[in-house]
């Protein structure tokens, strides 16, 4: 015989009182209760507001083109904010220390988002990309690095190392080192490219076969102009505006773009390159007003027609890049640079009289624009070239170039002595000669110096040195903060500043 | 002094009791008295018929006693006819709200007497009319009115027990810790009659059996899914078991793989013996095997691949033997996305009596066998889901922190919530299964460890067997 059986029923005998206050109970219970469901759930849009990249192939050369590769490219391994090492691509990682050798396992059954399997060959083939690129930590890789050797049937690659270095997986979490399938329209990251309209978005979809698991979310639309307000942008830290301090988290990147007038060539004369320093000083810092030159405003900065971010920040602040007075960050140099700059008008009249190609770095490319207005405006003869940064030394063995305008990326976290061997390394192009030889041996030195003073000391008659030597001139600096809209979670960041999107979904 | 407080206390609590229990049976006594005369009415309409298969179709009060007295007086006299020699009762209830039965009218068809009970109110007596319709005749041939006394404190009393038979419902009886990224559990007597148990991860299926009352490892089962393989940031998965002439069928479905892995021992055991053991690949998750209109299928659906959840779609495979399908042979219908579904069906057939769904907003579905579906109340909601022996379905809350399970009587293709459980932890998901010589279901719960950017990382796992002493 069936048990009796009674329904979930409102209790009727409530009164209307009671019943009032039951039912915004359980409405409020039943809010709750769908804010804590329990299974994550797939699905929605979010917008990012970043530059626009030259094409896909990778080439993180600014923060916000680092941000747009992470999204498409999957990192070897990743170097998470706690210190911890992860990876997506390998199952195993193991090195052993008597026989120098690094052992990676892929994991089994991966691919490349157009279902193409991820071999071994293409590890070593993303390995031999990264160890071939102009970077301190690439350079670093490929000194210790003896071979490497892939084993097919095993699904395993191995790194011999010249020395013994059991820290050899840390070389490995560089962002620049990342799986690529050798076409650019194949893609190994958490999405993929599906439509591109130049100047306005490109809309990226959830990669199927992606190693880290398929994104929560449908689609990434990735815009090129003035938004209001995309769910994820950059901009300089604390901005202001109530929209964005009520609406969206701010996220301190602890990145920031230094920006520097480079001469890579040793000819030219002093007084045209202080002119050219003194003209870029004056755009970036205090040109923006025809006005007043000198003071910072934000009139000025609208009439402009800055792009995304620098609209953004001249709203809040007034300019979005500090003075650097200092090869790296001025709150950690031992020394101030005087840098002797020249009135605008001395500086307009040199430029007059000089014929002067000024080469830009693409991933300068925001500037390109007002730069030009900016020129127009003040009557300044002198010509702006971009080139790609992947392509500058290509472009420098057949091109003199004499004025290079260029952006670096540094984190926080980067000691003092890493950014100057950086500078060194990647800017000193076909300058580095024995004495920077020497100069980098000091810097190796710092680190293992007990005395701060004593280092500190060391440093900064490096920089002077640097400094002195006149191949590069420090402009100005842009320091970075991610705004991420509330109802966007998941959003990390790893321990280089750069943004994780892996596990992002809409609340 | 300790022995006196003691007798004392034992007289007092006897008192307590009896003036308790008096009181409920005064309390009742009009419902109850109400409900026999209505089902005695009934049975003696029917006393000289023959092959009497009857339902209640209709029924509805407008007698102003609260929906759960209402409830309560259908439920008794359903127990009142359910168990009459001479008739074949079905219960067909889906619903009762707002002073109204649903009830599931595609079983009608089987039915040659519908009965309607309307209960209205006279002063303080409380009236039930009774109408009984012969579908051989296609004319009401009988109408009755009868009447009683109802208390006032009557109702009050029922309101207050909402669940009066608790200590008979779902209990648990064994917790056992489990493993973070459990897919599924299975348990199932074999050839031998010896009980099995399968524990389904993501690489592999670790076979169990039940040896003096303990569990000892009889084999892993290593699974090597082919590509196209789809990573996922949550795994999930479903195991399911097919005892089929003589044969033991075991299928392992998930979201990252397109296809389920069928594995087949010809002898009806999971011995470790590679000749009886054949195996396949389908490109559905099997779920049950079932016959509907005659017609034996194999019913499933699939994982929208690497996400958490089922495209919306209910597929069933025409059946073979030898579990070889063809998608072009499959019988589809189309429903919302969602996170759980099940297909009841009696224990002692394979006939399809309903369909029981969680879609992607957490709100529980009802289908019939004809898959059309039945109106639930719309605050009815769920997360996983479970059908037992077609006769119970067992539903977890929806939220996390502290979850609950809801045991639903199903039988006959009707739906009534009788026993709730308060749960500790998350339920992931609930499974058909055994222990010793109990049936009922296997929850595999989790409390939320550290948290990941988006997600908790489960911890602390139990698996839990729940199942009702009458089972």
């Amino acid at each position: 015989m069936p048990l009796p059986t009674c329904m979930p029923i409102v209790n009727c005998n409530s009164g209307v009182k009671r019943v009032n206050s039951t039912a915004k109970i359980s409405i409020i219970l039943l809010a709750l209760c769908l804010i804590c469901a329990i299974k994550p759930h797939y699905g929605g849009e979010i917008t990012i507001r970043l530059n626009e990249p030259d094409d896909f192939i990778f080439n993180p050369s600014s923060y916000s083109n680092l941000i747009f590769y992470s999204l498409i490219y999957e990192n070897l391994f990743y170097l998470k904010k706690d210190g911890r090492i992860e990876t997506n691509i390998f199952k195993e990682y193991k090195y052993d220390s008597q026989t120098r050798i690094l052992n990676l396992v892929l994991k089994d059954n991966l691919s490349f988002s157009n279902g193409k399997p991820i071999t071994p060959q293409n590890v070593k083939s993303s390995l031999s990309i990264y160890l071939d690129m102009n970077l301190v930590s690439s350079r670093k890789l490929r000194k210790m690095c003896k071979r490497i050797d892939i084993f097919p049937r095993e699904n395993r690659i191995i790194i011999e190392s010249v020395v013994d270095n059991p820290s050899i997986v840390d070389s490995l979490t560089a962002p620049e080192l990342v799986l690529v399938s050798g076409s650019d329209q194949v893609f190994s990251g958490v999405f993929h490219p599906v439509e591109w309209v130049q100047n306005q978005y490109l809309l990226l979809k959830p990669n199927p076969f992606y190693p880290g698991g398929r994104s929560y979310l449908d689609s990434i639309k990735i815009i090129f102009y003035d938004f209001h307000y995309p769910d994820v942008f950059i901009s300089t830290p604390n901005a202001s505006e109530p929209v964005i301090k009520g609406g969206f988290d701010e996220v301190n990147a602890g990145v920031f773009q230094n920006i520097y007038l480079a001469f890579p060539k040793s000819e030219g004369s002093n007084n045209t390159r202080i002119a050219v320093y003194s003209l870029l000083k004056n755009f970036f810092l205090d040109g923006r007003s025809d006005e007043n030159p000198g003071k910072p405003s934000k009139k000025g900065a609208k009439n402009l027609s800055l792009p995304d971010d620098h609209l953004e920040a001249a709203s809040s602040s007034t300019t979005p890049y500090m003075e650097l007075n200092s090869l790296t960050s001025n709150d950690e140099s031992p020394i101030t640079l005087n840098i002797r700059t020249f009135p605008f008008s001395q500086s307009r009249t040199i430029l007059r009289y000089s014929k002067v190609n000024l080469y830009i770095l693409s991933s300068l490319k925001d500037i390109e624009k007002p730069f030009s207005d900016f020129l127009t405006r003040r009557g300044v003869p002198l010509d702006s070239v971009f080139i790609n940064d992947s392509q500058l030394i290509n472009f420098m063995n057949n091109t003199p170039i004499d004025y290079l305008l260029m952006g670096k990326i540094f984190t926080r976290q980067l000691p003092l002595e890493e950014k100057i061997k950086i500078i060194l390394k990647e800017m000193s192009f076909g300058r580095f000669d024995e004495t920077y030889l020497k100069l980098l041996n000091q810097l190796d030195e710092v680190k293992y110096m007990n005395n701060e003073e004593l280092a500190m000391d060391l440093m900064a008659g490096i920089i002077e040195k640097i400094v002195d030597d006149g191949f590069i001139l420090p402009i100005c600096q842009k320091r970075y903060s991610l705004y991420i809209k509330k109802n966007v979670k998941g959003l990390a960041l790893d321990y280089y500043g750069k943004p994780l999107f892996q596990e992002v979904g809409l609340k | 002094m300790n022995k006196k407080i003691s007798l004392r206390w034992v007289i007092f609590s006897i008192f307590i009791l009896v003036v308790a229990g008096g009181k409920e049976r005064i309390h009742a006594q009009g419902l109850s008295e109400l409900a026999d005369k209505t089902s005695q009415s009934i049975i003696d309409f029917f006393n000289d018929k023959y092959n009497i298969r009857t339902s209640i179709t209709h029924f509805e009060n407008v007698s102003g006693i609260p929906d759960l007295s209402a409830q309560k007086f259908y439920q008794l006299v359903i127990a009142e006819l359910e168990t009459a020699a001479k008739i074949s009762f079905t219960d067909l209830l889906v619903n009762f709200s707002q002073n109204k039965g649903e009830f599931n009218l595609n079983q009608v068809i089987s039915l040659n007497y519908l009965i309607s009970i309307r209960l209205s109110r006279n002063k303080t007596r409380i009236g039930a009319g009774i109408s009984i319709f012969s579908r051989t005749l296609d004319k009401v041939i009988h109408v009755k009115y009868l009447e009683t006394l109802f208390e006032e404190q009557e109702t009050d009393m029922l309101n207050t027990t909402r669940y009066p038979f608790e200590g008979l419902g779902f209990s648990k009886i064994i917790e056992l810790d489990a493993q973070p990224n459990l897919l599924d559990v299975k348990s199932f007597l074999d050839a031998d009659g010896q009980l099995v148990i399968l524990y389904y991860f993501p690489e592999e299926v670790e076979i169990y059996k039940l040896q003096e009352n303990q569990l000892k490892k009889n084999r892993t089962h290593p699974f090597k899914w082919a590509r196209p393989y789809y990573p996922t940031l949550a795994n999930e998965g479903k195991a399911s078991v097919f005892l089929d002439n003589g044969m033991l069928v075991l299928t392992f479905g998930n979201n990252f793989s397109k296809v389920s892995r069928v594995l087949i021992f010809k002898n009806g055991r999971v011995d470790p013996d590679p000749p009886n053991l054949i195996e396949a690949d389908v490109d559905f998750v099997p779920f049950r095997h079932i016959e509907l209109n005659g017609a034996q299928y194999i019913a499933g659906t699939r994982y929208a691949v690497g996400k958490n959840y089922f495209e919306g779609k209910l597929i069933l495979a025409p059946y073979n033997p030898e579990w070889k399908f063809q998608d072009d042979s499959y019988l589809e219908k189309d429903v919302p996305s969602f996170y759980a579904l099940d297909y009841a069906t009696p224990g002692d057939s394979r006939v399809l009596t309903s369909i029981h769904i969680v879609d992607r907003s957490y709100k529980y579905k009802f289908y019939a066998d004809n898959f059309e579906q039945l109106v639930v109340e719309g605050k009815e909601r769920g997360a996983s889901l479970c059908c037992f022996n077609g006769q119970w379905l067992a539903v977890s809350d929806f939220s996390s922190g502290s979850d609950r399970l809801y045991f639903y009587k199903i039988q006959g293709g009707s739906r009534n919530l009788v026993f709730e459980n308060p749960v500790d932890g998350e339920i992931v998901f609930i499974s058909e299964g055994a222990w010793m010589t109990a049936k009922g279901f296997w929850v595999y719960t989790c409390k939320p460890g550290a948290k990941n950017a988006s997600s908790y990382v489960h911890a602390d796992c139990k698996l839990q067997f729940w199942s009702k002493k009458s089972e």
